[in-house]
């Protein structure tokens, strides 16, 4: 994938998103302890992990 | 301790994240995040879809991980910004000068530095900082930026299990129900090759073998008293002192021992790398004195060694922010603990704060001395800020897929293969699992916590002497917790190669290896040749 010139602020993206993703997880399996809040929290999760191996 | 089932398949699927991620940083030479990203990709696709985890399971491991992470990037972002700040400031440059005329040969240096301070500096503290204080000093003093992180890396490793306030050491001895006056001693004898050879390594990486030959003589005298030293503390009681006592007997012996001709003298047709630091006086302007600049260091340690106090310790308790993780059992029988207050960073405990009003303090004394620039803490930590984004993407995902490997199984699954496939060469093998574990989770705590049963319920069905398999765990797990990516990312950061870890990575494991070997090599010679001194 060619990100070019928006690699360099995505990896500030990435950053932003693994730093929302704790909350989140947190949020959904533990404090709502909701099925479908857990699926999509990982799938931010993922989506920041894959992010990340893009720009990196 | 149930989990997925142990055949070739599942151990070989089990092993894929870890697999890929040395594959990615060592021999395609990806950046951490890079690397680390995918293999969280690839730990949480296996839980999910291969070993039949639930979402909420990958999510609470996912949230610990980024827990345990936040934990160790408080440390790494503090400590950047001291050292930012320090040099903005002139301090770097000071302690640079001073330390280059304490040992004027770079081998005694190095020794010196990544040897001695560092590991004195894991006794009393630990969780990294001894790699985010003594690499930017040796590279200040001239070394290059992969050696310098590797020599501190490698040099330090030995310190781990009574550092920190002998914190690991107190978890080995709770989760094998072994006690103290046993294990201690019987430790503290087995880690004696280790430390010697901790030095011998050091001196490898700064010169090759010829470099070994020319210290060998040091090494042998101060690792040897290094080694009595952690025997005497561990046997007298005092384990939380074990690693910081040889290191300040380091600090002392190794300038010492140089000057009184212990290191043999270098050939000119063969010189190292000589750091090119300017030892001599200033010829105009004001520079700062060697104690003004090390004074953030200085405090460091004294609100360290504060921090450690019974009573502190005991008010740190409720001043600290952690969260608290349900426990649950997986699809396949594994069982995750609860834990409360998961990775806390405690306020009079935490090295972040300690490092913070150790860096306000100096600084107004700085500023009294006249040395304060106008703009200097702004412009450290914009510095910081970039000098730490990489790094902090690549030890939150690394993190993560670290604790999703261990909650599903995954982690114990390959230990179990590990040390069935081992059989009479289990002794050897041990410290490579305790290595594995503080590979994965960055502590020798952690992996303490993981694989201490396992490896004396091992010990048990073979008729081996657990105190001797337990010492290795821990062993193993102290050594091994230097190739930790967490640790080298602290390193790379620090020295100024954050987004090429690989350059540290493959300089620093085979030498950490070859240190898990040894350990392992005098576990199984003592097993086979005096077992009634095993226990």
């Amino acid at each position: 994938m060619n990100l070019g010139r928006f690699r360099k602020p995505l990896r500030h993206v990435v950053l932003g998103m693994l730093v929302v993703s704790m909350p989140l997880l947190y949020a959904a399996a533990v404090t709502l302890d909701h099925a479908g809040l857990t699926m999509g929290a990982v799938a931010f999760t993922a989506a920041a992990c894959a992010l990340a191996a893009a720009v990196y | 301790m149930a989990g997925p089932d142990l055949t070739l398949l599942n151990w070989l699927l089990a092993a894929a994240p870890i697999a890929l991620l040395v594959l990615a940083i060592m021999r395609l030479r990806w950046s951490a995040p890079r690397a680390g990203g995918l293999s969280w990709l690839a730990a949480a696709a296996l839980a999910l879809w291969v070993f039949g985890n639930s979402y909420h399971g990958v999510a609470i491991a996912s949230a610990k991980g980024l827990s345990l992470a936040l934990f160790v990037l408080t440390i790494l972002w503090a400590s950047v910004y001291m050292y930012n700040l320090v040099d903005r400031t002139g301090g770097i440059d000071a302690i640079g000068r001073a330390m280059a005329r304490a040992a004027s040969d770079p081998l005694t240096q190095a020794l010196l530095i990544a040897w001695g301070f560092a590991s004195f500096i894991q006794g009393i503290t630990g969780f990294g900082v001894p790699v985010a204080v003594a690499a930017p000093l040796l590279m200040m003093m001239g070394f290059a930026p992969a050696r310098a992180a590797a020599m501190v890396l490698v040099g330090h490793g030995w310190a781990v299990t009574f550092g920190s306030m002998g914190s690991s050491y107190y978890t080995i001895q709770l989760v094998t129900g072994i006690p103290g006056e046993e294990i201690g001693p019987h430790m503290a004898l087995l880690f004696a090759p280790v430390t010697i050879a901790s030095g011998m390594l050091v001196a490898h990486i700064h010169g090759g073998l010829r470099a070994v030959w020319r210290s060998l003589p040091l090494v042998v005298v101060v690792g040897g008293a290094m080694a009595a030293a952690m025997w005497l503390m561990a046997d007298l009681g005092a384990p939380q002192i074990a690693s910081s006592v040889p290191g300040l007997i380091a600090l002392a012996a190794i300038p010492l021992g140089a000057r009184a001709g212990l290191v043999r003298p270098e050939r000119a047709a063969q010189a190292e790398d000589a750091p090119a630091v300017d030892a001599a006086p200033a010829a105009e302007g004001r520079r700062m004195s060697f104690h003004l600049g090390f004074m953030p260091y200085y405090l460091l340690i004294g609100l360290s060694v504060l921090s450690q106090l019974a009573p502190v310790r005991d008010a740190a308790l409720n001043l600290s922010w952690g969260l608290d993780y349900p426990g649950f059992v997986t699809e396949t029988g594994h069982v995750v603990a609860p834990a409360a207050d998961y990775a806390a960073i405690r306020l009079l405990n935490h090295p972040a704060p300690l490092i913070i009003v150790s860096v306000a303090a100096s600084m107004a004394m700085l500023a009294l001395a006249g040395f304060w620039k106008r703009g200097a803490g702004w412009e450290a930590a914009r510095l910081t800020y970039s000098q730490s984004l990489s790094t902090t993407v690549g030890v939150g995902t690394m993190v993560m897929m670290a604790v999703v490997m261990a909650d599903t199984g995954l982690t114990a699954l390959l230990a179990q293969g590990i040390a069935k496939a081992s059989g009479p060469l289990f002794p050897f093998v041990s410290p490579f699992i305790g290595a594995l574990g503080s590979f994965m989770t960055g502590s020798n705590t952690n992996s303490n916590v993981l694989f201490g049963v396992l490896q004396i319920e091992t010990a048990r069905s073979l008729g081996i002497g657990q105190v001797t398999i337990a010492s290795m765990q821990s062993i193993g797990a102290s050594v091994g917790s230097s190739m930790a990516p967490a640790k080298v990312l602290v390193g790379a950061a620090l020295v100024g190669l954050a987004g090429r870890e690989h350059v540290i990575m493959r300089l620093t494991v085979p030498y950490v290896l070859a240190l898990v070997a040894i350990a392992g090599l005098t576990a199984i010679i003592l097993i086979e040749l005096v077992p009634r001194w095993t226990r």
